[in-house]
């Protein structure tokens, strides 16, 4: 043995780079795996090969409180391949019940959500206001309402809904009363047209290539499927109200994700779209129930440059503490995350870059994101879910895998983030092909947790642990007079110099559901100073004086009607 | 060869009503002379040339001299497809009168139909630059390519195609010539080159170019590399190796881009493209303030790039220094009307500033510009598709 050849100076500033780069932080919590202590156990189908576009685009996720009891049960979304398609074979989606304790069991089959189609994704809304969530999926041929009975169990109430006519590939829905009747309506956007007895040729034209390898056609070259938009008419019915509403997809763009937000704070709900490799759709509501395509002018439509990019997942969160919400898109790995800061009005600008999101991001394919504080310093750092579309990718020569791990970038406060995902525990940095994202804290403790599901294998779930022992307020919102669950009511909490924006939300992120209950994190603050309660229907409420680390209902009107502290961590192993 | 038949009545007027040529012949003669000049007058009016030919042609056996005679007579011959009987006519009135390029011109095309190449080429070469009528400017000019074409005179055919673009720069038969010519020359060149210098840094360069034209870009890169290897000082070879990368969808292949456009720097400091590019690679790295170095240091080079002011403009727009971004883009619509991007970016800053009208017009003009972008494109990838490859598509949808 001899001495080892000493490392050059360039090769020793590059170590140490790495070890920079590489080195866990200990100013914010590691996110940690707890999926095998949950004793969830669930697969998503998938293909190995991937032939076809359904076989690359399902896993939503979300978070439902089910029984009420105050603690989110999660129900992932399911889908067969084409060839079990073919076969008559369906895929099991799946309801897990929260335990309390840190698991969960599999309440699918009492539920009765085991099977509702080939699914694609889940949000929640309560279409019949009886104040107990009932969920929507979507699936590659349908729609799927079900009706929570409050007893554990569902009933589809599609037909009975009105909502079976809806045969196209659905993708990402979200309920929202646009109209302000009290009842919350549904917009379902829509992939591409898509059928087993036409299913497009693997490889076979220039729409099928990646790097000059053949994979799955679309959605480039495939004929879309436009979006609806269906009004609730508050009897259990839905009506179609697409076109004379404006938003008419005439162009069938390829739609991915939805999410209702008055974004520019004028009182009205507005409706923001991602479409896949096409411009998005941002439609401003006017007063009278109908909206206008304002994207393009907006500067949400494509990049800063105008180029229209592979939109997917949506992060919708007010990021910097500006009262109003910010967008978020995740896109394909030869873009980036495109970061669109509200300024107002309907001006956004594309800050991918400055924020810090852009170089992040580049080289993913990102899905599930979220707008999320897991260090409870107040302010909405952002996770995003990543994995590539063709497994073919892995036998390029190209930098590209099929399999890729999450990203975390931490919020710093002046509009720019700092990316800690390699320096953020192992878990992160776990490759896999995720999809969908949900977002909430399962065991009441004030803690966030992520939960991702995969397209191949088992989903995960990461909980922070450590980092500073920041404070955290909870509201659950009831609406009496506005849609029962409160969907797009606001609060305006301000804690010391902190004053954060959060918003009641169904639908966003890739096809998932996050926990309905907003969520902040406090700092150092003690006491929520205000909370001003902005209900959906213009009605304004004030709270004073709350204490921290606590959970809140809130009911329109009447206040907070309870409230409990949080539960003691668990440990998970 | 080929003109309208219709051209025909515009040529006789022309010379008709310049006809005021007298011989030195007895009052007889000049009467019947006039006498025939009369009737042909009158035949032509009456859109009757073949009646006036033989009156003209005695009104030449009279006077041969007479200009407006011979090249009435040749005209008419010309359009009534008797190219070789007009030489004569022509040529007599061409020789009288100097001035007539446009009979030189016609006297050129009907040499070439009566296969006298050489003779047609010179008075086609002679009468070309003095036409002033374009439309038979371009005639002439198209035929007089063509026989340097076949010649293989190509710079020749070059230097006549330039012209005709200057002069009809939408004409589809000229822009067809033009694209067939350079294509002609493109081959001859590839061919020669890899004759004589097989294993040169210019044959890999070339081949390069040639694996991009059909899609195969590692391939190209190899070339490049490979051209590299040979001479690392080749004009133009980083940069283009370089602009090559930079649009691979493979993230570590395009971040090799990068040095590659410092080495085309290395070669030629004033490359204002590779500076344009670093700062669009700064940029995207958060290097803002280099970014505007860059740019800086570009739209100095070359005022008049609006590619230029637009990334300058951008990383402004980064910078938060969005009037300085605004005048700058506001130049460079002016620079270059077709840039899409500067004016997307325009309206969006126009709209920041709540001038929605003007914001409105910006984002339309950039629709415009997209939307005729994508029809072009579409229609190109249409000619392009090989009939298998239309098939498949079909499937998929």
């Amino acid at each position: 043995m001899g001495t080892p050849t000493p490392l050059s100076p360039a090769e020793r500033a590059k170590a140490a780079a790495e070890r920079e780069a590489t080195a866990l932080v200990t100013d914010y919590p590691l996110l940690v795996d707890i999926t095998a202590s949950t004793r969830i156990h669930f697969e998503h189908h998938s293909s190995p090969e991937a032939r076809f576009i359904s076989e690359s685009m399902s896993g939503g996720v979300a978070l439902i409180d089910y029984d009420r009891d105050g603690w989110p049960d999660i129900y992932f979304t399911n889908a067969q391949s084409v060839e079990m398609a073919l076969h008559g074979v369906k895929a099991r989606s799946a309801l897990f019940h929260n335990n309390h304790d840190g698991t969960f069991t599999d309440v699918t089959d009492k539920a009765g959500v085991g099977y509702p189609c080939w699914a694609m994704g889940a949000s929640v809304g309560d279409y019949n206001n009886d104040g107990w969530p009932d969920l929507l999926v979507t699936c590659v041929d349908r729609v799927v309402l079900y009706r929570n009975n409050r007893d554990g169990t569902f009933t589809d109430v599609t037909k009975a809904s009105g909502l079976s006519g809806d045969t196209g590939w659905s993708t990402g829905a979200a309920f929202g009363d646009y109209d302000g009747d009290g009842w919350a309506d549904i917009f379902v956007s829509h992939y591409v047209d898509f059928h087993l007895d036409n299913l497009p040729v693997f490889g076979s034209s220039k729409s099928c290539k990646y790097l000059g390898l053949d994979v799955q056609c679309g959605p480039r070259g495939l004929k879309g499927s436009p979006d609806k938009l269906y009004h609730n008419n508050g009897n259990g019915t839905f009506t179609d109200v697409t076109p004379k509403s404006g938003v008419e997809d005439t162009e069938g763009r390829y739609g991915l994700t939805a999410i209702w937000s008055d974004l520019d704070n004028d009182g009205h709900l507005d409706l923001f779209v991602t479409n896949d490799g096409q411009a998005n759709y941002l439609y401003k509501a006017d007063k009278t129930g109908k909206f206008e395509d304002v994207a393009l002018l907006s500067g949400v439509a494509a990049n800063e440059d105008g180029l229209e990019q592979a939109n997917m997942g949506i992060a919708i969160g007010d990021y910097l503490h500006t009262g109003r919400m910010s967008l978020l898109v995740s896109h394909f790995d030869n873009e980036y995350a495109a970061l669109y800061r509200n300024d107002g009005s309907m001006n956004f600008t594309d800050v991918s870059i400055a924020s810090g999101i852009a170089r992040g991001t580049q080289g993913y394919v990102g899905w599930g994101d979220a707008f999320v504080d897991f260090d409870n310093d107040g302010w909405l750092d952002f996770f995003l879910a990543n994995g590539h579309v063709y497994p073919q990718v892995d036998s390029s020569h190209a930098a590209a895998r099929f399999l890729e791990p999450k990203l975390l970038f931490v919020n710093q406060h002046d509009g720019t983030f700092r990316n800690i995902s390699r320096r953020d525990g192992p878990a992160l940095q776990t490759p896999q092909a995720s999809r969908g994202l949900a977002i909430g804290d399962l065991f009441n403790d004030g803690k966030m947790e992520a939960v991702i599901e995969n397209l191949v294998g088992e989903p995960l779930i990461l909980r922070p642990e450590g980092g500073p022992q920041n404070h955290w307020i909870s509201f659950q919102l009831a609406g009496t007079t506005c849609n029962r669950l409160a969907l797009n009511a606001r609060i305006r909490a301000t804690a010391g110099g902190l004053v954060q924006l959060g918003e009641v939300m169904s639908g966003g992120s890739y096809l998932s559901q996050h926990d309905l209950r907003l969520h902040f994190g406090l700092g150092i603050h003690r006491t929520l100073e205000k909370a001003e309660v902005l209900w959906p229907d213009g009605r304004k409420e004030t709270l004073t004086n709350l204490a921290a680390d606590r959970f809140y209902v809130v009911r329109e009107g009447e206040g907070v009607v309870s409230s409990t502290p949080a539960e003691r961590p668990l440990k998970f192993h | 060869m080929y003109l309208k038949p219709a051209i025909h009545s515009a040529w006789l007027v022309l010379l008709l009503a310049g006809s005021s040529i007298v011989s030195q012949t007895s009052a007889d003669t000049q009467q019947t002379l006039a006498a025939h000049l009369q009737k042909a007058n009158s035949y032509l009016r009456e859109n009757q040339p073949k009646l006036a030919i033989p009156e003209l042609q005695a009104a030449v056996a009279i006077d041969p001299d007479n200009a407006d005679a011979q090249g009435n007579l040749g005209v008419l011959l010309f359009f009534q497809g008797k190219m070789s009987e007009s030489i004569p006519h022509l040529r007599v009135a061409f020789e009288r009168q100097h001035d007539l390029v446009k009979i030189q011109g016609l006297l050129g095309l009907a040499e070439i139909h009566a296969l006298d190449l050489e003779q047609g080429r010179k008075d086609l070469a002679a009468a070309f630059p003095l036409i002033g009528d374009q439309r038979f400017k371009v005639q002439v000019g198209l035929e007089l390519a063509g026989l340097y074409t076949q010649s293989g005179d190509l710079n020749e055919a070059e230097l006549v195609l330039t012209q005709l673009r200057k002069d009809a720069p939408d004409n589809p038969e000229v822009l067809y010539a033009s694209y067939r010519t350079y294509t002609d020359l493109a081959g001859e060149s590839m061919l020669t080159l890899s004759l004589r210098a097989p294993d040169s840094a210019q044959m890999h360069q070339l081949m390069a170019h040639e694996e991009t034209r059909l899609g195969k870009t590692n391939e190209a890169i190899a070339q490049y590399r490979k051209a590299i290897a040979l001479d690392p000082h080749l004009p133009g070879v980083h940069f283009e190796l370089a602009e090559l990368l930079h649009t691979s969808q493979d993230e570590t292949v395009k971040k090799e881009s990068e040095q590659e456009y410092r080495a085309a720097l290395g070669e030629n400091a004033q490359d204002e493209k590779s500076i344009c590019r670093l700062g669009e690679i700064d940029a995207q790295k958060g290097n803002l303030q280099k970014s505007f170095e860059e740019f800086s240091n570009a739209v100095r080079l070359q005022p008049a790039d609006a590619d230029a002011k637009l990334g300058l403009a951008k990383t402004l727009i980064q910078m938060d220094q969005v009037d300085k971004a605004l005048t700058l883009l506001e130049q460079a619509v002016r620079d270059e009307p077709t840039n899409a991007i500067a004016h997307y970016r325009l309206g969006t800053l126009y709209r920041k500033n709540g001038r929605m009208e003007d914001a409105k017009r910006e984002i339309e003009i950039y629709k415009q510009l997209k939307d005729t972008k994508e029809k072009l494109r579409s229609e190109y990838k249409d000619l392009l598709v090989q009939p298998n490859e239309i098939r498949a598509d079909e499937k998929d949808e």
